[in-house]
């Protein structure tokens, strides 16, 4: 009979981080940091570049407040007020082309950008302008004529090749996988079309929902593609932990999100467990761990507090930008304002839905 | 005839903040600049470079003109008949017009408020007279909002253009004496119909 039952168990000796009693039932919620050791820094010279879903606007203003060098290729003109600039979604991301909620949209855009890919579906058509099917809310009212839409997409594509050919690091925040596709041509839209911008039409337009297969095939091919273009680049992949707002799937909307977090998080983990410098960096886990009960979302159990936020952006930076660890502290939860409850901070195209 | 009696009445004149066009297209951008404008189902884009929208262009003119409407308001509660403000001066016809009556002393100081570099050279006139109409059009819907009088220049020294030449341009931005009289008759006639009126 064995004196220790456990002696060879390959569970004995971890890391704290390997246990979840130390490392999360009985850590300062305030302190945990789930984030894997990093494959690489991010130093403040390095050019950064985001893209994805509103919640990837955190990470930007985050960046872009904290002396690193996050990178916005595409600027206002100079006549622009900042003001007339938001409204527009200059520096939003670090190019206009707003939420980019799923991998194919990503893949779409970037194909676009670099003239791979010509939709024949390539403007909308409204009363009183000409919206971009593809970035349907960067332009308050829309365009105004074919020549000033011509014009700014190809500085749009212009700044995106600019910032994939320059930037050291890609953060991309992926979002969702229901998406609304043209039957056509399959291209994706980040919109229902007839929510916000465009006009539904059942014969037109399709719902789908990718499947993690999928989600992986199109991320794989992104990130090879910004490679080839940028060999140096490294990667930081999160999945964004806003739930659905809205389901087109036949369930519910619980059941939807559930599943909709779940591929990406597989798609964004073997993506990342296969590619050279590319990491998966936790900010689902770190919003929506049982850990914090719930505190970081707001009444609406969707919107992510300001407190949240602050709790990613300091695992961000102990991550991959050198800041030193956070001394526990007990967790504040006193109810703070939502971050989504300011305009000016965070632009989700997703809300169009239940407008 | 207007009222010349002892006591007349008096009407305000006002020309405030009317040079922003100018301000804006007067010389080039250092990233040129071109509006387009669609009317009767067809574009026309006028100067070059990065396209603006006619509306983005007004956007842009209506938050520079942000301090009008109460600047009318103040003036409209002044003991007065009635209170006109005037359209800005149309540009010069011809660019070389403009570099030849620009004083040094304008040059010197849009470089030392960063608007030209050393070498700078004048915007085409489509985008001048374009920035221009714009401006026309922002004034006049605020000065009505401010129930002010708006006065639109229709004069003999507009050519049919609608531009002005350099015999009644006093610099490349100003008009003379003769832009002056043709103005003073027209504001006549203005007061004239309102009273009519």
């Amino acid at each position: 009979m064995q004196s220790d039952p456990h002696k060879t168990c390959p569970y004995r000796n971890l890391p704290a981080e390997a246990y979840w009693r130390q490392s999360v039932a009985e850590c300062n919620p305030d302190a945990l940091n789930p984030a894997s050791k990093p494959s690489f820094s991010i130093g403040v010279n390095d050019g950064i570049a985001t893209a994805g879903s509103c919640f990837a606007q955190h990470i930007a203003k985050h960046l872009d407040k904290s002396g690193y060098r996050y990178l916005v290729t595409e600027q206002p003109h100079a006549l622009m007020s900042s003001a007339i600039a938001e409204k527009r979604q200059y520096g939003v991301f670090s190019a206009r082309y707003g939420n980019i909620y799923t991998t194919r949209q990503l893949r779409q855009t970037l194909d676009r950008a670099y003239g791979l890919l010509q939709p024949m579906e390539h403007v909308w058509r409204h009363e009183d302008g000409i919206v971009d099917p593809y970035r349907p809310f960067i332009q308050p009212g829309g365009f105004a004529t074919m020549a000033e839409f011509e014009d700014d997409q190809d500085r749009h594509f212009a700044a995106i090749r600019a910032l994939i050919e320059e930037c050291d690091i890609f953060v991309f925040t992926l979002g969702l996988t229901e998406a609304w596709l043209s039957r056509d041509e399959g291209m994706v839209f980040p919109i229902c079309p007839g929510c916000g911008a465009g006009e539904h039409d059942p014969k037109k337009y399709v719902f789908k929902n990718f499947s993690a297969s999928e989600v992986r095939t199109d991320l794989e091919a992104a990130l090879s593609f910004i490679r080839e273009k940028n060999p140096s680049v490294k990667f930081v992949l999160t999945v964004s932990p806003v739930p659905l707002i809205a389901t087109a799937a036949d369930r519910h909307v619980l059941t939807s999100t559930t599943y909709s977090k779940s591929v990406l998080r597989v798609a964004a983990e073997e993506v990342s467990s296969t590619t050279a410098n590319c990491d998966y960096f936790p900010s689902y886990e770190i919003i929506t761990g049982s850990y914090s009960r719930g505190a970081y979302f707001d009444e609406d159990l969707r919107s992510v507090k300001a407190e949240g936020v602050a709790h990613v952006m300091r695992c961000f930076g102990e991550t991959y930008l050198g800041n030193e660890p956070k001394a526990p502290r007990k967790i504040d939860r006193k109810p703070e304002k939502s971050i989504s409850e300011n305009l000016n901070d965070i632009l989700c195209d997703e809300e169009e839905l239940i407008r | 005839m207007l009222d010349r009696s002892p006591t007349p009445e008096i009407w305000m004149v006002a020309a405030v903040r009317c040079n922003e066009a100018s301000r804006l297209t007067l010389y080039e951008h250092s990233e040129p600049f071109a509006i387009a404008s669609r009317a009767n189902g067809e574009e026309q884009v006028a100067g070059r470079g990065r396209i603006f929208s006619d509306l983005l262009f007004k956007e842009i003119l209506r938050e520079r003109l942000a301090k009008l409407p109460d600047e009318l308001a103040m003036l409209r509660a002044l003991p007065v008949a009635g209170v006109i403000q005037m359209a800005p001066p149309p540009p010069l016809r011809c660019n070389g017009d403009i570099e030849a009556l620009l004083p040094e002393s304008a040059v010197n100081k849009a470089r030392e408020l960063g608007l030209i570099e050393d070498e700078f050279s004048i915007s085409p006139l489509a985008l001048r007279k374009r920035a221009w109409e714009l401006e026309c059009a922002v004034s006049e819907e605020i000065s009505k909002q401010a129930g002010v009088l708006f006065l639109k220049h229709d004069n003999k020294l507009i050519g049919p253009d609608g531009l002005r030449g350099k015999d009644s341009a006093q610099d490349a931005v100003h008009g003379n004496a003769l832009w002056g009289l043709a103005l003073l008759q027209q504001i006549e006639a203005t007061i004239m119909a309102q009273k009519a009126a």
